[in-house]
């Protein structure tokens, strides 16, 4: 003979628990001529076990006839229904997963996604993993929250479970039927545990794209800026080359601001009077510099300081001028701007 | 649809005490799994072991039926039935009442057709 229970076994010890209100010598009785009649059904069933057992339903639904017939409360008419407030926060579990199913997608959506993003599949997988249980936790509630045995994420995380009660439901504690105690008692921590490495790999992730985001932007910012700071040197550059070349100072005066033009005819006289004999250019800076302002369309003013270096012949000490060059940025129609560069102001700074 | 299958349902349920009744009184003497072939044999009223047993339970405790257990040739014993004094009376006056209500149920459904 095989030690290990057989299917009818199994089936008869079910009956049994489902029996507990007959009381012992009953419920014996029952045991004991059901196990005579499931051996006439196995005959017929030409030994097949599963076709013997299904002629006579589920043990649940049995015992509950055998009681209902007898007049007798079921066992699950004696468990108390669940608290309000329990329901009330298994309902609001449900809610508050959903929720954070679709804000997480929203985040996760919205953020922009840059190509090394880490585990972007598993991650997505997971979120359709999270979504797909809270719309069906929910599909529970809405569509079969009156059905036994169809319990939502909610239900369990807070311990509940519908049961049949005759011909009603009724929402209970899992801990006040009798018999369950001990089963299914992981899955809510599991599912929790689940749902907060998937939020963690979320966050991380999210926060991956942000921090990648951030580096672009400023590389972007730095970018920008070693562009204005090269047009300022340009323009200063170009100034003092077409001066020392003995271009008229009329011809430059579109590069200067009208308050920076005596600047440019005191540079003319300078070089005339061989002031200087060589000269340096170098930025020595861009102040005040606002990527997000300069990246847009928003009036504003970008400034580079540049200095020139003169050197008097035979000098190794140069006269050191700061120019300050900016473009003011003004918007025009369609989200467009425009803005010249030109040089604002000059003076001559100690060093 | 529905309602007419919940109807049946609940048609089996009324009629299947007084099936058992009425058979072990012609049987004298039978055990649960021989009744329930032979309700579902003589009609498709009965739907399965699960409607009978509960209610074999039922007329025992409710005194109408009498049982005994009986060693089986192979396997485990089996439980015996036949209806007790107080069940063939119940059975007499339910039967009447039964015979009354087809009677009549077959007069009216006669009295429809002619009027």
């Amino acid at each position: 003979m095989n030690d290990k229970p057989s299917q009818i076994d199994r089936y008869l010890k079910s009956l049994e628990r489902g029996l507990d209100a007959l009381g012992p010598d009953e419920t014996r009785d029952v045991i004991a001529e059901f196990r005579g009649l499931l051996a006439d059904a196995l005959v017929d069933a030409g030994g097949d076990e599963s076709a013997a057992l299904a002629r006579f339903g589920g043990p649940d639904a049995l015992a509950a006839r055998i009681l209902e017939e007898r007049g007798i409360p079921t066992a699950e008419s004696r468990v108390p229904e669940a608290s309000r407030t329990a329901q009330a926060l298994a309902l609001a579990a449900d809610i508050a997963l959903w929720l954070v199913a679709w804000m997480f997608l929203f985040a996760f959506m919205s953020t922009p996604v840059t190509s090394d993003r880490p585990g972007i599949v598993t991650i997505t997988l997971a979120w359709a993993a999270v979504g797909a249980a809270a719309a069906g936790s929910l599909w529970w509630w809405a569509r079969r929250r009156r059905q036994p045995g169809h319990d939502s994420i909610g239900m369990q995380v807070m311990g509940l479970r519908r049961i049949r009660v005759g011909k009603t439901t009724r929402l209970v504690r899992r801990r006040d039927i009798p018999g369950l105690i001990g089963r299914r008692r992981f899955l809510p921590i599991i599912v929790a545990v689940l749902a907060l490495l998937i939020l963690a790999s979320a966050a991380y992730s999210v926060g991956h794209d942000r921090r990648s985001m951030e580096k672009l932007q400023m590389d972007n910012a730095v970018s920008n800026a070693v562009s204005n700071a090269s047009i300022g040197v340009g323009i200063v550059s170009d100034t003092y080359r077409q001066v020392t070349a003995g271009a008229p100072a009329a011809g430059l005066v579109g590069w200067f601001d009208p308050a920076a033009r005596p600047a440019l005819i005191a540079l003319e006289r300078r070089h005339a009077l061989g002031k200087f004999a060589s000269y340096s250019v170098s930025s020595v800076g861009v102040p005040g510099y606002r990527p997000e302002a300069d990246d847009s369309n928003v009036a504003h003013e970008i400034v580079v300081l540049v200095d020139v270096d003169e050197f008097a012949r035979g000098s190794q000490t140069p006269a050191v001028y700061r120019y300050r060059v900016s473009c003011i940025v003004k918007p025009i129609a369609d989200g467009a701007a425009e803005g010249t560069w030109q040089v604002r102001s000059v003076r001559r700074v100690a060093r | 649809m529905e309602d007419s299958s919940r109807w049946l349902v609940q048609l089996r349920k009324g009629v299947v005490e007084l099936l058992v009744l009425r058979l072990l009184w012609r049987a004298g003497e039978l055990h649960g799994y021989a009744i329930v072939k032979e309700l579902q044999m003589r009609g498709r009223l009965i739907a399965g072991e699960s409607t009978v047993y509960p209610v074999l339970r039922r007329l025992e405790a409710d005194g109408l039926l009498t049982s005994r257990w009986v060693e089986a040739s192979a396997g485990p014993p089996r439980k015996y039935y036949r209806v007790s004094d107080g069940g063939a009376a119940f059975m007499k006056e339910a039967g009447a009442e039964w015979d009354a209500l087809v009677e009549s149920m077959r007069r009216l459904k006669g009295d429809g057709h002619n009027e």
